[in-house]
């Protein structure tokens, strides 16, 4: 090849020229999980209307409670604060948020006409000493909680790398009345817990609800009529019905993720297997045929692949599948029992409930098994569920029975990292969360 | 034909590949090339230790007062006003959005005056309990204060020379010295606990330093700005890096004599220890 030296010469040119950098390099591989200090200022009015003010004032407020119950950021005292903001619109002086601690700084401009609301904020970084982020939302008075819920999103965005979960809602189960006639409804409320509300009387059992992943619908289980059934609930129509009669029971369903789809267990004459069913045309595929119990179906979020547990092995383990059934594999060969896997909408991840000595631990794996952590520990911890962005995990944690008395069921939520493990504040006893995506805009 | 245009358009593109490689190299600042593989020196650790470095300073802090005593009321007053002319100056320096870098130098240089008289009046307190340890370093320390006349200016840009009689433009740091400089930015780093593909985000920042450890400059990396302004998990990332140089400044405890070697340092921040 007559081109061969001259190509290679090129090369050598390229590679000459490129000298490495010759400095002191030093490697930083440790530092700390500490939250990062935010002041977030309440916005200011042109004509210093003091409605919008104090719409302005609760927005920030739910910003900051926000952000403080990521456990990522630490909110500053607003008595710390040195400077007054006069005009959110102007740029801060730094030094003053420094000195206070301030790595991130919210300012806003807030205004109203009639029931509008247009609201504004800047994200400052008070080293850099720039604007990182900025926005404006024109919305009705009466939304101003879901302005603050973006707001939060966009600020955690910046700063994290991150999509904010903050806009969504979570379905569960909430429950009272005693251990053997407990009453079990279908609650919905902001991923805060603001907005609160039952969606079923609870004259039926209903259990494992499941979001949809592009609508507003929810999955669940039923005790309706004779047999257990899945249901399919339309959240903005109340409409509910029934994904049809099967030969058996039908349980654990979930939703694909581009959500034409659901996946769930059938169990009949002893046997359960896994069935998917295409929702417009409701027809069943069977997916698994195996003597062993098969259930807990979850899809990946690029739709390719299915985990689910299964006895098969001798004790209760996790597989995964093809979404066509085949190229079943074991992924979790730790010690004791795996169930309720689930994928991570960010396709990394798959938390699960691990059963070991009587105790109950929430974990996460690699989609292929390895590397896995075990998050929380307690008497009775199951049903994790992702929020929207991956990154925290929500489940059931019950506390053992106390004097005859059952225990007390509540939501619990813990960041991947396995830290700041927070209780969500429910009205009555609650289990079995099951975090929406982003809403829709 | 054909056959000659491929060749031309491969020629032109390496060409052109070429000029986008090499071209901001050559017009970038010569930086001079000093192998990483540190041969760290176990041995000179002795003789220029960084454990010796605050040592050194406490004497020549302490010549300052007998220095003061003839020449009477020198320190306190004149600190005070200081403090406030300090303090004014950050005023006025946080009106302007950016500082431009010889402010930054005079600042600094104020913020050094105002430390000594401090540190002066802590040693005063400390004087009595050592007094007598101390008498022989004062006279020790004597002979060489009077080469070096009052100022900090001059303590900055002539540091040590008691030990470091020799001058080498790259003298490697040792490991205790990387180390010490390693730790005082990890304390101010929040990594990227959590993030998705965590052990993908190493940041490489370059840092250029006064003789005093402040900060000049902090900045990515050439080679990875195109990341920084495509990923947003990147760009956080960096975001937090450079946080991280910036509420750690000034350094601290730098070897004076290695200046050349830290001056222009490239920190690269990796969080794959620390995650799954």
């Amino acid at each position: 090849m007559r081109i061969h030296p001259i190509f290679l010469s090129f090369l050598l040119i390229v590679l000459l020229v490129n000298p490495a950098f010759a400095q002191l390099k030093v490697d930083i591989t440790r530092g700390n999980i500490n939250p990062l200090p935010i002041a977030i200022t309440e916005p200011t009015s042109e004509n210093n209307d003091s409605k919008a003010l104090e719409l302005g004032r609760n927005i920030m407020g739910v910003v900051e409670a926000d952000l403080e119950r990521s456990g990522l950021f630490r909110p500053i005292d607003r008595n710390a604060f040195i400077e007054g903001i006069a005009d959110g619109n102007l740029i801060p002086k730094f030094s003053n948020w420094r000195q206070i601690n301030a790595s991130a700084l919210v300012t806003g401009v807030v205004s109203r006409q009639g029931d509008k609301l247009k609201i504004g904020f800047r994200l400052w970084d008070s080293n850099a000493e720039r604007q990182v982020a900025g926005k404006e939302f024109n919305t009705f008075g009466s939304n101003w909680r879901r302005v603050a819920h973006l707001i939060a999103d966009e600020i955690y965005k910046r700063l994290t790398g991150e999509q904010g979960y903050f806009d969504s809602r979570i379905v569960y189960i909430a429950e009272s009345g005693p251990a053997k006639r407990r009453t079990k409804r279908l609650a919905i409320m902001d991923q805060d817990g603001a907005n609160h509300k039952f969606l079923t009387s609870g004259r039926h059992l209903v259990l494992t609800p499941r979001f949809s992943p592009t609508s507003q619908d929810i999955l669940y289980l039923s005790y309706a009529g004779r047999q257990p059934r899945v249901f399919l609930r339309d959240l903005q129509t109340g409409k509910e019905e029934s994904l049809g009669r099967f030969e058996g029971m039908s349980f654990s369903p979930r939703f694909a993720p581009v959500g034409n789809a659901v996946v769930m267990s059938i169990a009949n004459r002893g046997n359960t297997e896994i069935y998917s069913m295409n929702l417009d045309t409701r027809k069943l595929t069977r997916l698994t045929n195996n003597p062993a119990i098969d259930t807990s179906p979850s899809f990946s979020p690029d739709a390719k692949k299915i985990v689910f547990n299964s006895d098969r092995g001798g004790s209760q383990q996790l597989y995964t599948m093809n979404v066509d059934g085949s190229n079943v594999k074991r992924i979790s060969f730790g010690e004791g029992r795996y169930g309720t896997p689930i994928w991570s909408p960010r396709g990394d991840l798959i938390a699960f409930t691990k059963i070991h000595r009587g105790k109950f631990f929430i974990g996460v794996m690699r989609s292929d098994g390895s590397g896995e952590r075990l998050l929380t520990e307690s008497y009775l911890d199951e049903g994790p569920t992702w929020a929207p962005n991956g990154r925290v995990i929500m489940f059931t944690r019950e506390t053992p029975p106390y004097k005859g008395r059952s225990g007390k069921s509540s939501l619990y939520s813990v960041d991947v990292t396995g830290y700041n493990l927070r209780e969500v504040k429910t009205p009555i006893d609650a289990s079995d969360p099951a975090w929406s995506p982003l809403l829709p805009l | 034909m054909i056959k000659g245009v491929v060749y031309s358009t491969l020629l032109h593109g390496f060409l052109v590949l070429f000029m986008w490689m090499g071209i901001p190299e050559f017009l970038a600042p010569k930086r001079d090339y000093q192998p990483t593989a540190i041969t760290v020196e176990i041995l000179p650790i002795k003789s220029i230790s960084n454990v010796k470095l605050p040592q050194a300073k406490k004497t020549e802090k302490l010549k300052l007062q007998p220095k003061s005593k003839p020449k009477p009321p020198k320190p306190p007053k004149k600190a005070e006003v200081k403090n406030k002319k300090v303090n004014a100056a950050t005023r006025k320096d946080d009106k302007a959005a950016k500082l431009k870098d010889a402010e930054k130098l005079k600042f600094n240089e104020k913020k050094n005056k105002r430390q000594t008289p401090k540190e002066n009046k802590k040693a005063e307190e400390e004087q009595n309990a050592f007094d007598a340890i101390l008498k022989s370093v004062r006279q020790a320390a004597s002979d060489e204060r009077e080469e070096s006349d009052d100022d900090e200016q001059e303590q900055a840009s002539e540091p040590n020379n008691n030990r470091s009689t020799f001058y080498n433009d790259a003298i490697p740091l040792s490991l205790s010295e990387i180390d010490a400089i390693r730790n005082q930015i990890q304390r101010c780093w929040r990594v990227p606990a959590g993030a998705k593909d965590a052990h993908s985000l190493i940041v490489n920042l370059r840092v250029q330093l006064r003789k005093d450890g402040s900060l000049i400059l902090v900045e990515i990396a050439s080679r990875d700005l195109v990341r920084y302004n495509t990923e947003p998990f990147f760009q956080a990332a960096v975001d937090s890096a450079i946080r991280a140089v910036r509420e750690c400044s000034p350094i601290k405890n730098l070897p004076q004599e290695k200046y050349n070697t830290w001056r222009d340092m490239e920190l690269s921040f990796d969080p794959h220890e620390l995650l799954y």
